[in-house]
């Protein structure tokens, strides 16, 4: 594999957790988001842009609890009732429904009534922006028995506070803001993917010049980072096969950086 | 993938407006500072202009200006330039050129203001500066100063650093703090190697020491702290860590060194 490829593979744009950088910011909102998981809460709101992080603390808060509480990740969201109903009855009664079976709402409500002080089962529901509002209403209601809490990340955009006022505003435990990241964050986030593949020299070749460029065009959203560390590594290797003597293997290419920006679209021209 | 030599047309388009920008900005604003100069100094020759009639006739050198073909000279008596002609005690040659052509300078200005006029510069004065030529100094230090300077000076002063000594150091100090803030061991496993390649073996083990606390099972890490410990002397410390550490994971690489040390062939 080339010296690139590698480089290249350190930005998939994937929720690894093997390849998580842990960053400031990041471990307030886990550890923000353990605590009040030992807490009464009935909903706690996960907000910020996409591309912050949100499904990767789901992942990690589920990888990491997941034998001390009882957990359950949803990640793409449940659009209709009947889909959302199925998951429902897999997580209480953990057993998947009979085919041609159909439960009513309220079953469930009371189902949770009789297992109240048994079971506390928390449900992370990423996504939930998407979710119709009935969805959201019967989620409410479920929230409201104390059995079945959910944690739930949304989007930072006006629909956010649609959910977050509409719905559960008096349930709201926690709300918790993930943010992008900032310049020194950045560029701990860069050279530590890098090192996890062992990418040494070229963590070292990325300079705080590099970093600036890059947190100006991204603003410093991680996905948007990762698209144009990814396709800077890939004008590499297309150099690399077609015309190496276009740049140094000694210094880090602040034109390939550019060039990626204009084809992710980070830049106009 | 994507279409790069198109891609490379655009970044070139992007390069030349990110340049031009600069350009257009600092001749934008080396015009506007031109600008203001040009109307400070017109502004600066009008006061010059304003006649003083508090000079001192008799402390004065008289100037003859050549006027023009087309103006001939006429007796009028030019008031005393209200500029002061500063007179300095290290080129006092120049003085009467310096004189003269600020002179001039007058002179034309008074001939545009009233060009009907003809003008006899004659009588025309310049006021000597009242400033006491002891009062005028010289700043600054020749090289034989500046070598004394430096003599005194040599114990504090700090030798210059070369470009790469800089980034090296740069680059160590990043690598430091990184493994304060992560931990992460492949940092000071870098740090490590790079103090042993550069003959400090001190800092090496160390380094090595801070590595294998954090995780016990890098192969290079152990290496780097067993030559460091014996290139300081300590060749059977050296041998025993090695030696449990070869007992435990049965490493070629530490088998090699462990020979090397047991029968004291030299290693790198």
């Amino acid at each position: 594999m080339s010296y690139y490829e590698i480089a290249k593979e350190c930005f998939i744009d994937e929720i690894n957790l093997d390849t998580y950088v842990e960053l400031p910011s990041s471990v307030l909102a886990y550890e923000e988001l353990e605590l009040s998981f030992e807490k009464p809460f009935k909903l706690i709101l996960l907000y910020g842009e996409p591309g912050t992080g949100k499904s990767l603390l789901l992942s990690r808060i589920m990888d990491k609890k997941k034998y001390q509480k009882e957990l359950h990740y949803i990640d793409s969201p449940l659009l209709d009732e009947e889909e959302f109903f199925r998951r429902l009855f897999n997580i209480l009664i953990q057993k998947p429904m009979p085919k041609n079976t159909k439960v009513d709402f309220n079953t469930f409500v009371e189902y949770c009534k009789v297992i109240k002080g048994q079971r506390e089962i928390i449900i992370l529901l990423d996504e939930a922006q998407l979710y119709p509002k009935k969805i959201l209403e019967q989620i409410r209601i479920l929230s409201d028995t104390g059995v079945l809490r959910f944690v739930i990340a949304v989007h930072k955009t006006t629909d956010e506070d649609v959910i977050a006022k509409t719905h559960f505003q008096t349930r709201i435990w926690a709300s918790i803001e993930l943010k992008n990241a900032t310049k020194d964050e950045l560029k701990t986030y860069i050279h530590q993917k890098l090192l996890k593949f062992n990418q040494f020299e070229i963590a070292n070749q990325i300079k705080q010049k590099n970093i600036d460029f890059i947190h100006k065009v991204t603003d410093g959203n991680f996905r948007a980072c990762s698209k144009l560390m990814y396709t800077t590594f890939e004008i590499y290797q297309y150099y690399e096969k077609h015309d190496p003597s276009q740049f140094s293997r000694d210094k880090f290419s602040q034109k390939f950086l550019e060039m990626a920006a204009i084809a992710t679209g980070a830049i106009n021209v | 993938m994507y279409d790069i030599p198109e891609l490379e047309k655009k970044w070139r388009k992007y390069r030349r407006n990110r340049i031009r920008k600069p350009i257009i900005i600092g001749l934008s604003a080396i015009a506007l500072i031109g600008g203001l100069s040009f109307v400070a100094l017109k502004y600066l020759n009008n006061s010059t202009n304003t006649p003083t009639a508090n000079a001192d006739s008799n402390n004065t050198t008289a100037v003859a200006a050549k006027s023009s073909n087309s103006v001939k000279p006429k007796v009028q008596k030019v008031e005393t330039p209200a500029m002061v002609i500063t007179k300095t005690p290290i080129n006092a040659q120049m003085q009467p050129k310096v004189a003269n052509i600020q002179q001039q300078k007058t002179t034309t200005n008074s001939v545009n203001a009233n060009s009907d006029d003809t003008i006899d510069l004659s009588n025309a004065t310049i006021v000597k500066p009242n400033v006491p030529d002891d009062e005028i100094r010289v700043i600054g230090f020749d090289n034989k100063e500046k070598k004394e300077i430096k003599k005194k000076y040599q114990d504090i002063l700090v030798p210059k650093q070369t470009e790469e000594a800089i980034r090296e150091k740069e680059e160590l100090a990043v690598y430091e703090e990184r493994f304060k803030a992560t931990q992460d061991p492949q940092a000071s496993l870098y740090l490590a190697k790079y103090y042993y390649k550069k003959g400090n073996y001190e800092k090496a083990e160390t380094w090595a020491v801070n590595t294998n606390s954090i995780d016990g099972d890098i192969e290079d890490s152990w290496i780097i702290f067993a030559k460091s410990r014996a290139k300081q002397g300590h060749r059977v410390d050296a041998i025993k860590v090695l030696q449990s550490y070869y007992d435990e994971t049965g490493s070629a690489k530490a088998k090699e060194l462990l020979d090397k040390l047991r029968r004291n062939i030299p290693f790198k």
